[in-house]
């Protein structure tokens, strides 16, 4: 019980405050959950106030248990103001109460449940780091938490973010972390079903669509006995700022008036962030937070975060005949271009040989593709040749054949091939690459085939009829992100290329960024939409 | 027109497939002393071998159910079932041939017979119970059945000649400059796509089989919704039903009912699974309070009392869960871990394995002066042991399996620190102390 009240005062409450301040000077469309969208940002708002005071305090030499003094004083102050100024309040408007009641029903659920399996996993490895910083007060150790192996006092084995809230949470409620833990489950749960809500709707502008995405994340994603299970992880706790941060990502592209440029193409990333700080400030640095938290509890989050604009730009440039908001998306989206290729330059610079083979087969592949796409979606007398299209379909179809590596993905329709439980199938598996390379493909463990089978792989199809049916924003972007995360799960050329990006061990995880749960709502609420007399009409 | 003859081809052809297959599921059950195999095999008539075979690994002491569908089993079939690996007693039993499901469940998933015997090898019959007497036990069946794929064949080759004479004559027409129309176009390319979508309905019923009471389900759910469409168009509440709604609505449906069904527990392996798969380990099944039983909540009392006797950031030995606990409430190093931590020592294993196990002394004492000798690792200080048979990441390890053992060990290497309900920590023994 100790520990269900000290999570919200140690994860929450500060950051909740400080949301309601930003809010209130941030103008968002009704798209927008506003009280939802407090309490997800002040849960990501709270964790980077902690890792940053944390942080200070270990610099200073004090123990990071002052910071629970601390927080008491901001919780207190920032009340205060917001007393004072009553101008400061949370518009409700447009708010869904539904998302409330299933949000509240999965918290309830997984109060009993709890986070902690009854498996030996790697909850037990971060609950060590986190052990070692309640112990010590510090996020400085020159020993690794968990095997004692020396290192620098710099070096940090993993980001420290999520684990400082965790020592915080102990000390205050004196509970054993392994319980802390397990309490954390049901606060983490119903803040990943908030923030999925406040992505789908944002995205799909649609608050029905949204809903329903969340019943479907709810029972497909693994969420009634799989990532609700295991939330409190720090790479699970991520995916909730990864979801809030796309959606503020959005609303920062709604933002900027880019009306009056006559060339996208001649908008420079630089001058993109100058305007978007000078016609949304708050908002700007709002979204920039929430990526330094992503930053701070699990990194590799952030890579999905710029590659998911990337699928969407990829195919929105090839799109631009019906785009919708298309312009001021590919303000944004040329800047997550930039960070990718710089991205991709230092990588170039640390690993020669490995990297470089693998990146001319993934630039071949994606040239030849881009130019076949361009050409099927050309309105241009040429492209509208029969005989054109057949060899730009034909092209696509082999190079993707390829590319990919068709066993891989029968295995996963073959889950006897799969023997969960051994270490081997944490890690990927190897294979020759026609040039000798070796490269690397994901063994279809647990959580992909949660994801994947067989919602997931049935998705990827959907999201090309909605786009084939209605370009929008949403369908691009979920149409984008499906085919290309699919591409990197069964391609070994994507895989090696993004596990030299994130560790060989992450590379799964894009598996995230198959919204399938808001694409197969978007599928039937369009169906619904196309049948049911509207009672208005 | 084209489009509806090649529909009509399709819907005759389907009908016709399931009509006259004739496929069959063998299942039985075997319940063995010890850790082996059971393999299928069935022959046409050319003999048995390992290609037309399927092999499962058994787990003692439970029925091991085996289903399998092979490959087609033709005309005067022959089916052989290995039951057992090893020279002992067995348990055979719930042997059954069934036609294989069909498009049409509902009229044709008939049991044929529970098999008789036409030939066993090795095999004796005591009190009732089986017994190998060698290694290569096995039964023999006969049965008839029979395949009709040639004729599905013929009917797949019309609608393909018809495909490719939509196609030559829609060239010709383009030839003189007509355009054609979408149906013409949609009908040429819908007797193209027969064929996969042919190829797609034999592989579904392979996966489908067995799910009938869900097929069923879904059957009926379908009916009950096309008379509730039905009724609603009456009512003016629908407006329309396009085709591509009536094709993706269902789609939709089943993608998220099996998903559903397989997450929820209610069925035992996931679609595309042949046999049944263990379900996750942190499914919502499994309670708080089994959760908290195989975690470290119920050792904190002696955990405490550890924190005050031992040094901080010394190294202790003890198995994998022990060294998880222990590293998450208390500032000590462990030397055993996951693999996926740390790079493996393997003397550390060795030396607690010696220690619980029924070897000479001079074994223990040899490993742990190979440990003692090496300096380039860490010295453990302690061995830290949790004896809990509630536990299960903690009871298969010879530490608790091996309790006394372990106990009767221990003094030649370590002199004990703490004992308490569960945890207790033995100082590790510098290298003048140990003798034998």
């Amino acid at each position: 019980m100790l520990a269900h009240l000290a999570i919200p005062f140690v994860t929450l409450i500060h950051g909740a405050l400080i949301a309601v301040m930003l809010q209130s000077r941030i103008t968002l469309s009704d798209t927008h959950d506003k009280l939802v969208g407090v309490v997800v940002t002040g849960f990501a708002l709270s964790i980077l106030i902690n890792t940053a005071l944390a942080t200070l305090l270990a610099v200073a030499g004090l123990s990071i248990h002052y910071l629970l003094g601390f927080l008491l004083l901001l919780d207190v102050l920032l009340a205060i103001y917001l007393i004072i100024d009553k101008q400061i309040g949370i518009n409700v408007t447009g708010g869904s109460s539904l998302i409330w009641i299933i949000a509240s029903v999965v918290f309830i659920i997984m109060v009993n449940n709890g986070g902690l399996i009854n498996i030996l996993a790697d909850s037990w490895w971060h609950m060590s780091l986190a052990n070692q910083i309640h112990d010590s007060g510090t996020i400085f150790s020159d020993q690794h938490h968990f095997n004692g192996n020396p290192k620098s006092e710099l070096d940090f084995v993993y980001e420290p973010g999520w684990h400082i809230s965790l020592a915080l949470i102990a000390k205050l409620s004196n509970a054993p972390l392994p319980l802390v833990w397990h309490t954390l489950g049901a606060w983490c749960s119903a803040l990943t079903v908030l923030s999925y809500y406040y992505f789908a709707r944002v995205l799909t502008e649609d608050n029905k669509v949204a809903l329903g995405a969340v019943v479907l994340f709810v029972v497909l994603l693994g969420g009634i006995n799989a990532f609700f299970r295991v939330s409190p992880w720090p790479g699970n706790v991520a995916y909730i700022f990864l979801y809030l941060s796309i959606a503020y990502f959005f609303a920062l592209m709604d933002q900027i008036d880019v009306a009056q440029q006559k060339s996208i193409d001649s908008i420079l990333p630089v001058r993109v962030v100058i305007r978007s700080l000078v016609q949304a400030p708050v908002l700007t640095i709002t979204t920039f937070l929430i990526i330094i938290t992503i930053a701070v509890v699990h990194l590799a989050e952030g890579l999905w975060l710029v590659a998911a604009f990337i699928f969407y730009a990829y195919f929105l440039s090839s799109l631009q005949k019906k785009r919708a908001k298309a312009e001021s998306d590919a303000v944004v989206i040329q800047f997550s271009w930039i960070l990718f290729f710089l991205f991709w330059g230092v990588l170039i610079a640390v690993d020669h040989s490995e990297f470089l083979n693998t990146t001319i087969i993934v630039l071949a592949y994606l040239t030849i593709n881009t130019i076949a796409i361009r050409l099927l979606t050309s309105t241009s007398e040429f492209a509208s040749h029969l005989i054109v299209r057949i060899v730009a379909s034909g092209v696509i179809m082999i190079s993707t054949l390829w590319f990919i590596d068709i066993n891989h993905l029968a295995e996963l329709f073959r889950p006897e091939i799969i023997k969960t439980g051994y270490y081997s199938d944490y890690i990927p598996k190897y294979l020759k690459g026609f040039d000798g390379v070796w490269l690397n493909l994901p063994k279809w463990e647990h959580q992909l085939r949660v994801g994947l089978l067989f919602s997931g792989v049935a998705s990827v199809v959907i999201s090309f009829w909605l786009v084939a049916k209605e370009q929008s924003r949403a369908t691009i972007f979920l149409f984008g992100c499906a085919i290309f995360s699919s591409l990197i799960l069964i391609s070994p050329y994507l895989f090696t290329f993004f596990g030299l990006l994130v560790s060989f061990t992450g590379v799964y995880r894009f598996e995230i960024l198959i919204f399938h749960p808001v694409i197969i709502a978007m599928a039937i609420l369009y169906i619904y939409r196309q049948t049911v007399v509207d009672k208005h009409e | 027109m084209m489009l509806l003859l090649v529909l009509a081809s399709v819907i005759i052809v389907a009908l016709y497939a399931e009509l006259t297959k004739e496929r069959l599921r063998v299942c039985y059950t075997v319940e063995s002393e010890e850790r082996s195999t059971t393999q299928l095999f069935w022959s046409g008539g050319e003999g048995f071998s390992e290609e037309n075979s399927a092999k499962k690994h058994l787990t003692p002491g439970r029925p091991n159910k085996i289903c399998h569908t092979g490959k087609p089993i033709t005309d005067h079939g022959l089916i052989r079932i290995d039951p057992i690996g090893y020279n002992g007693g067995f348990v055979i039993g719930n042997i059954t041939i069934d036609r294989e499901w069909s498009l049409l469940p509902l009229l044709f998933d008939i049991q044929l017979s529970t098999s008789a015997v036409m030939n066993s090898h090795h095999v004796r019959t005591l009190n009732g119970q089986k017994y190998s007497t060698s290694r290569d036990p096995y039964f023999i069946w006969k049965f008839d059945a029979r395949m009709r794929k040639g004729e599905i064949y013929a009917v797949n080759s019309l609608v393909f000649f018809l495909a490719l004479a939509g196609i030559v004559i829609f060239s010709i027409k383009m030839n003189n400059s007509r355009k054609l129309s979408a149906k013409e176009v949609a009908s040429v390319l819908a007797a193209l796509l027969y064929f996969v979508g042919f190829t797609l309905i034999a592989w579904l019923a392979e996966e489908f089989q067995d799910l009938m009471s869900y097929l069923r389900l879904v059957l009926l759910g379908s009916l009950l919704l096309a008379l509730l469409s039905i009724w609603l168009q009456s009512k003016n509440k629908i407006k329309r039903y396009p085709t591509p709604a009536l094709v993706a609505l269902p789609l939709l449906v089943t993608i998220i009912y099996f998903d559903l069904v397989y997450r929820l527990a209610w069925v035992d392996r996931p679609l595309f699974a042949v046999n049944s798969h263990n379900p996750y380990n942190w499914t919502i099944d499994r309670s708080a309070t089994e959760n908290y039983k195989n975690s470290s909540l119920k050792y904190y009392g002696d955990f405490s009392k550890i924190r005050s006797l031992t040094v901080p950031g010394s190294y202790f030995i003890s198995d994998v869960a022990t060294s998880n606990y222990v590293s998450a409430a208390l500032p000590l190093f462990p030397t055993i871990v996951q693999r996926h931590h740390t790079t493996r020592d393997e003397r550390y294993e060795e030396f607690l394995s010696a220690l619980c196990s029924q070897s000479d002394g001079n074994d223990l004492v040899n490993k742990y002066r190979v440990i003692l000798e090496e300096k380039s690792y860490p010295l453990p200080k302690y061995i830290i042991v949790i004896n809990d048979s509630e536990n299960r990441n903690l009871n298969n390890h010879c530490t608790n399996r091996n309790h006394q053992v372990l106990l009767d060990n221990i003094g030649l290497v370590a002199l004990p620190l703490f004992k308490g309900q569960f945890a207790s920590v033995y100082s590790l023994k510098k290298s003048d102390q140990v003798k034998i």
